[in-house]
């Protein structure tokens, strides 16, 4: 049979969705629990929140070595046991501090969860903060800190929060070597007493969940009130970025330079979010894009570009980032500038934006794909306070963007002249 | 458990199927049996940097990546010393989309100038972003041709430096096209809620007509056993300084690379590994240290790679790790302390199947080794090995003839 290589096969798109069921329920003391029973093995991910990022910190790194310091030893069980029964159930717990809240994920095999469970409730609830345990880790900390700071990429990425949102703003502030010293066992227990108590709780699981799951985390969180009875209160920032928007910061001996270029943007909940997430895609978020196509594919300059909008709870950006070649870093920013320029004034193709929301569909259904990205994606929704049907809309809006509201939404958020732009390295 | 069925074409390209029934996504996996270890010590980088010509449109398809994206889906590749691999992400639907794109560019490529000419400066782009623009980026380009001598595997696939890539011309790329991207040097695998026989239609369809290639018989200068230790020192601007140790070790799939694996894991998987816990957290040697292994096809290397901390000499912390290296060669490990590395590479086992690319994956490797159903096979396996066993292999493995040593000093320290 004959068969014509020159055209397509038939595609569909996707343009519904069938999320599995979230079932939302309450442990004995009012923690949330939201769980989604799916997948083929035998293990469950849970996930703890609590309101205990950067964002509440009253010093640099408080957040981040309060979460690290909780597996370093609670009034039963030292350091070493905590890590030599974590490792004999082959379960992981992460200690995920980002700029608005604090996470502890918990990977078990269902059969050794309740055991796991068990004994992070021991961690999170009766922490020591050892000053000998905080120490070391602050050691080996400052050292990856070191060594980082030697990396164009990190030391651009640090700079630039710091020109968009100033350095008094949790978004903007950096940490230096004085800081790690300065850590105490104090600093760190008084954030711990405050943040991770079951007030300021919620409890996300997926996975192929045993009967009893429920059961497990009432028995283990749900009984009383335990940590702060006092709600949180969510302090109001300034956000005081760099007017000047040109800068550079050179270091020698580089063969690539770090750029990035943005600006402030909106959030997930504002009512251009889904357009502005199609133009961003189309200018900078996947393989195909005008970044990609460009700057590396037809000029070379980088082995990649991205842009994208990066959402936090109280302020969001947009960002271009990449390294590239330090003698051809002048070329690349004026390709970049001439992109969203063109971006703004030269109306895309139907041809271009529709491969770029079929690939967007295409991604979405991705990230739905096996149990832990489908818990990922409930957390998102809860934690930022979206919709039931988000992600449907999602769907349906993409679909719905024509060339018009490419360029309107183009010109609104995306001109390169009101954008930072920070070159670390050479020019 | 991963079952999965298994064809061969007519033109001898291996097919395998596994049906998941949990996800839209399907996975589809295309392994070429070639990797850095065939490349010629003087054109180096080769076997990566074709792997990025695969994406410069095919024979009758001018771009891979735009098709794919309008059909939803997602794609990427990598290339090692054994084999180049590319996979394919997208809704079940458009499968055939995948099948279209993989087959016409395992046809014949498009071959233009252009597409060698951007790639070739693409990959010096991350020749210098991943190996020289970043602090201890060198250190493989380094420990590779000090611990091989004989052995292709002395180079690393980035290529040995990066005049081999800029000297690239299209005959040879050409010729080592038709050499290596035939389907009898192929395996495909295909992972989703997917029934065999459509699939099996499909791919017949796409692929049956590609005619094979020359059969290839895999030669390569076995590298001869160490008798003698070997030691590299090198000053650099970095922060601190860092120790390497490497171990030659047994090929994939064997015995003797399963203990090696766990015993990789007695020693520094986790918090509570030996390593780790003494000379981390209770004696302060290192601020960081792991010990792995590469995980090759052809003999490859046991790994240490640590950090001392402040104020901690590469000497002394190189004496404290041989101490526990000496430690594990002279005692037995407890069974308590084997039956936790067991129970550890059980539960990351299982984790690891709840992935249908990294299941597509794992089968495509397993069966380019020989037998796709020996990844079914691992877990006994790992249950199998008895303390005395791990206690003789450290005892030939860890020997001081058998090490390759660097210390990377930094400039400041």
């Amino acid at each position: 049979m004959p068969i014509n290589r020159k055209s397509a096969p038939e595609i569909q798109i996707v343009k519904n969705l069938t999320l599995p069921a979230i079932e939302e329920s309450f442990l004995s003391n009012g923690i949330p629990v939201y769980s989604i029973h799916v997948g083929t093995q035998e293990v469950v991910k849970i996930q703890l929140l609590f309101e205990a990022g950067i964002w509440y910190q009253s010093s640099p790194l408080q957040a981040y070595f309060t979460g690290q310091m909780l597996e370093e030893g609670s009034t039963a069980n030292s350091a070493t046991e905590i890590a030599e029964k974590l490792d004999t159930f082959g379960a992981h717990v992460h200690q995920k501090v980002n700029r608005d809240n604090a996470s502890i994920d918990i990977y078990s095999l269902n059969k050794h969860a309740a055991a796991v469970i068990e004994l992070v409730a021991d961690m999170i609830k009766n922490p020591l903060f050892g000053e000998e345990e905080l120490n070391r880790l602050k050691e080996q900390e400052l050292q990856a800190f070191l060594i980082r700071n030697e990396k164009v990429k990190d030391i651009a990425q640090k700079q630039f929060n710091k020109l968009l949102y100033g350095d008094k703003h949790p978004y903007g502030s950096t940490a230096n070597k004085e800081n790690y010293l300065q850590l105490n066992p104090e600093l760190l227990r008084s954030f711990h007493q405050k943040h991770y108590g079951s007030e300021n709780c919620r409890i996300f699981i997926s996975g192929k969940l045993a009967t009893d799951s429920l059961e497990i985390l009432d028995r283990n969180f749900g009984l009383g009130k335990w940590g702060t009875e006092q709600a949180i209160a969510k302090a109001e920032f300034l956000i005081n970025g760099s007017k000047q928007l040109i800068h550079f910061t050179p270091k020698e001996k580089v063969l690539q330079s770090a750029i990035r270029m943005g600006q402030l943007s909106i959030g997930k909940k504002h009512k251009d979010y889904f357009d502005l997430s199609v133009v961003t895609t189309l200018f900078g978020g996947y393989f195909g894009s005008r970044l990609m196509s460009n700057i590396r594919e037809d000029k070379g300059y980088t082995y990649g570009i991205y842009a994208g909008i990066y959402s936090n709870l109280s302020a969001s950006s947009f960002m271009i980032s990449t390294e590239v070649g330090a003698d051809v870093a002048q070329k690349a920013v004026d390709e970049i500038r001439f992109e969203l320029k063109r971006l703004r004034l030269e109306k895309v193709s139907i041809e271009e934006l529709n491969l770029v929301k079929n690939y967007m569909s295409g991604s979405f259904l991705r990230s739905l794909n096996g149990p832990f990205a489908l818990g990922e994606i409930v957390k998102t929704m809860y934690e930022y306070d979206l919709d039931p049907d988000y992600y449907q809309q999602y769907i349906n809006q993409i679909h719905l963007v024509n060339p018009e509201a490419v360029l309107r939404i183009a010109n609104q958020y995306l001109n390169e002249e009101n954008m930072i732009e920070l070159v670390v390295g050479k020019r | 458990m991963i079952n999965f069925t298994k064809y061969i074409l007519k033109n001898g390209l291996t097919l395998l199927i596994h049906k998941d029934d949990s996800t839209p996504i399907v996975a589809v996996n295309t392994l070429y049996k070639v990797g850095a270890r065939n490349e010629h010590p003087e054109k180096t980088g080769f076997a990566h940097l074709f792997e990025h010509l695969m994406f410069g449109g095919s024979i009758n398809i001018p771009s891979f990546d735009q098709p794919l994206e309008k059909a939803g889906g997602e794609n990427n590749a990598f290339t090692n010393n054994d084999i180049t691999n590319y996979y394919i992400t997208l809704p079940k639907d458009n499968i055939e989309t995948a099948f279209w794109l993989e087959s016409d560019r395992m046809l014949n490529l498009g071959f233009s100038k252009k597409s060698l000419d951007v790639q070739r400066a693409v990959v010096i782009e991350e020749f210098k972003q991943s190996y020289l623009n970043q602090p201890y980026g060198d250190v493989w380009l380094l420990l590779k041709p000090l611990a091989y001598q004989k052995h292709p595997y002395a180079w690393n696939t980035i290529g040995k430096e990066i005049s081999h890539i800029e000297e690239a011309k299209m005959e040879e790329v050409k010729a080592f096209y038709q050499k290596y991207y035939n389907p009898n040097n192929a395996i495909l695998v295909v992972a989703g809620n997917v029934e065999d026989q459509k699939i099996l239609t499909l791919v017949k369809k796409w692929f049956e007509s590609i005619p094979s290639g020359a059969e290839l018989e895999l030669q390569l200068e076995q590298e001869p056993k160490q008798t003698k230790a070997r030691f590299l020192e090198v000053t650099r601007d970095v922060p601190v300084d860092a120790l390497y140790k490497v171990y030659h070790m047994a090929e994939k799939g064997s015995r003797d690379y399963f203990i090696a694996d766990l015993l990789s894991d007695v020693l520094s998987n986790g918090n509570s590994s030996r390593l780790y816990r003494k000379l981390i957290k209770e004696k302060g040697i290192f601020s960081e240290l792991d010990a792995f292994i590469t995980g090759d096809f052809d003999p490859g290397l046991f790994v240490f790679s640590g950090k001392p901390a402040e104020g901690i000499s590469l000497e002394t912390a190189e004496k404290e790790l041989l101490t526990e290296l000496e430690l594990i060669r002279t005692e037995m490990i407890p069974a308590k302390e084997l039956l936790k590395v067991k129970n550890k590479l059980e539960a990351s086992h299982i984790f690891s199947e709840t992935s249908i690319l990294n299941k597509a994956i794992n089968l495509a490797i397993a069966e380019s080794l020989g037998d796709a159903n020996a990844i079914n096979q691992e877990l006994q396996i790992y249950a199998s090995i008895e303390a005395n066993e791990v206690l003789t292999l450290a005892q030939t493995l860890f020997a001081p003839s058998n090490s390759s040593t660097l210390f990377y000093r930094s400039k400041t320290a």
